[in-house]
């Protein structure tokens, strides 16, 4: 357990003292929130709201994703460069209690600032139509999108030595993912190809998934709720977190 | 019992071979310092026995212990430093410190109590609130050596630990080491500085892989039979070279920054007839000594390698 609060409290602790991690997970999403509302023309008054909603829901997909794919890559590429892990590696360190304390850490900051966001989101008008009893999985599809997300950032890192290269590579694949994955673009001015990406990448369909309980079926564009999207949703965003964290430990944590 | 015992250790990346067979040991108590060259594998030797790199062939022991049949007895036991600066920029040294202590396994309450007596030991309480960016090297080094000194470590292993560091700050940092040896904890390092060397009790010259001589520092000075000649000149060029050659054949001569150091076991009775000769070629000498020998200087009568 203290090896699991020691890896938590670290990471914590980056995660809020580095401005770049900041203006990454919180700032850029704020500053969309407050842009992209005035960008779309012609939409009827009484849709602005689930708009907003949805754009709302948007930037918390996209806040994680920047928590777990850029900046966790971008420590974890820092600790190495540093020789954080050959030092661990002389300790009686279990790495799988260290690896859980980051993942712990990603998914606790994450969950502050979705709620920073979403407050601000309905402050700014932003409406959901949710009942209280869709609460339970839109929390089990945001821990999906934060165990995806902190999957494909611990590949980055396993792979990327230098911090700025792991966080830019983490950035890229976010913003791939959120254009391609119907949050830039409405789902239905998606080519079909890209469509089939958008339904079978879990972040994005995860991201469908909460816009459907919380706004409806016409913002999200398609019902994502039918067994096999719900399978492969499930099951991709444990496999790239099982996957993350194997590679971590081999290429992280073991050849230091 | 030794505190370390490595046993014909060899290190292979690819083709190419680190470590040779190499053999040393420390008793217990002692502060061993292994010198060499960069290349010469003395980090690669400190990181096997920190129990971070596998070795292609040998055995280490510590303390008893087979370091690749009981790592996790032998992790408890040692406290290592790497080259690197690996504590976190972005947390004060205390908030580094309770870090690794709690990596280490120990409780909060605990943990809290040993910081502070760490960091006191260090000289860091006035600077423990201070974030890790803004501290010295030797603060930083000071801390990491810190995280190495948990309860039950024995032996603590330091990979070129004043590298970075000014030369007061690195023989404060020397004599830090001294105390923590006197708390009865075995000390290996390695470090390319002759200087820093001295400072230990025993010192192991390594080359290509293998130890070549190992003893007490003075006992390592005295085995050298040359003097040194330093002749510091206005410029260097190749005909002053020569000429020093043909005066002193049977010698070893060193290009330094300044000049040159010819290795002799009769210094004054040739410094007179070199200078002579040196003027009439037209060199214009700046300073002449006679000097005893540092651990660099007896590692390149050996080896005929500078210390790099």
């Amino acid at each position: 357990m203290d090896q699991i609060l020691a890896s938590l409290n670290k990471t914590i602790k980056e995660y809020t003292r580095n401005r770049l991690s900041i203006i990454s997970t919180l700032g850029i999403p704020l500053f969309f929130m407050i842009i992209l509302p005035n960008t779309i023309l012609d939409i009827p008054d009484e849709f602005i709201p689930q708009i907003k909603g949805f754009i709302t829901i948007t930037m918390i997909t996209l806040l994680i994703m920047s928590a777990g794919q850029a900046n966790l890559a971008g420590f974890v590429a820092a600790d190495r460069a540093r020789g954080l892990y050959r030092k661990m590696s002389s300790m009686p360190v279990i790495f799988w209690k260290e690896t859980l304390g980051r993942v712990l850490a990603v998914l606790i900051f994450s969950c502050f600032c979705t709620l920073g966001i979403l407050l601000f989101g309905i402050s700014l008008g932003a409406e959901f139509h949710g009942k209280m009893t869709d609460l339970i999985p839109i929390i089990g599809f945001l821990i999906l999108i934060g165990l995806s997300s902190v999957g494909t950032g611990l590949i980055i890192a396993s792979f990327v030595k230098n911090e700025s290269i792991a966080t830019h590579i983490g950035v890229g694949v976010s913003l791939v993912i959120f254009f391609l994955g119907g949050m830039a673009i409405p789902f239905s001015d998606l080519p079909e190809s890209i469509q089939l990406f958008a339904k079978l990448h879990p972040v994005s369909s995860a991201t469908a998934s909460i816009g459907y309980l919380l706004i409806g079926e016409e913002m999200v564009g398609y019902n994502p709720f039918n067994f096999l999207q719900m399978i492969i949703t499930i099951s991709l965003s444990f496999l790239l977190f099982i996957i993350g964290k194997y590679v971590y430990t081999e290429y992280c944590c073991k050849r230091c | 019992m030794k505190a370390l015992n490595v046993c014909n250790l060899y290190k292979n990346y690819g083709n190419h071979e680190v470590l040779k067979g190499l053999s040393l040991s420390i008793d217990q108590g002692e502060m061993y310092a292994l010198m060499g060259p960069n290349g010469s594998g003395k980090s690669t030797l400190s990181s096997i026995i920190a129990c971070t790199t596998p070795p292609s062939k040998g055995k280490i022991e510590i303390f008893g212990l087979d370091i690749f049949k009981e790592p996790k007895k032998v992790k408890k036991l040692i406290g290592y430093v790497p080259q690197e600066k690996f504590t976190s920029p972005l947390m004060t040294g205390e908030e580094n410190l309770l870090y690794f202590i709690r990596l280490f396994g120990i409780p909060k309450k605990k943990a809290r109590t040993l910081t502070r007596d760490l960091l006191r030991q260090m000289g860091l309480s006035s600077d423990a609130k201070k974030r890790v960016a803004t501290y010295s090297g030797g603060m930083r080094k000071k801390l990491e050596v810190a995280t190495a000194l948990l309860p039950d470590v024995k032996l603590l292993i330091l990979d070129e630990p004043t590298t970075g560091l000014d030369p007061a700050t690195r023989r404060k940092f020397l004599s830090l080491l001294h105390d923590i040896r006197k708390d009865g904890i075995s000390i290996f390092y390695v470090t390319h500085i002759g200087e820093d060397a001295e400072a230990a009790s025993k010192v192991g010259l390594i080359d290509n892989g293998t130890i070549i001589i190992e003893d007490a520092p003075n006992k390592l000075k005295k085995l050298n039979k040359y003097n040194i000649i330093n002749i510091e000149t206005h410029e260097m060029n190749n005909n002053i070279m020569e000429s020093i050659k043909d005066f002193n054949n049977n010698h070893n001569i060193l290009e330094t920054k300044e000049g040159y150091k010819i290795y002799s076991n009769k210094p004054e009775s040739i410094l007179e007839v070199l200078k002579e000769e040196l003027i009439s070629t037209g060199c214009r000498i700046t300073l002449t000594d006679i000097l005893s020998p540092t651990l660099e200087d007896v590692f390149f009568c050996l080896t005929n390698k500078e210390m790099r």
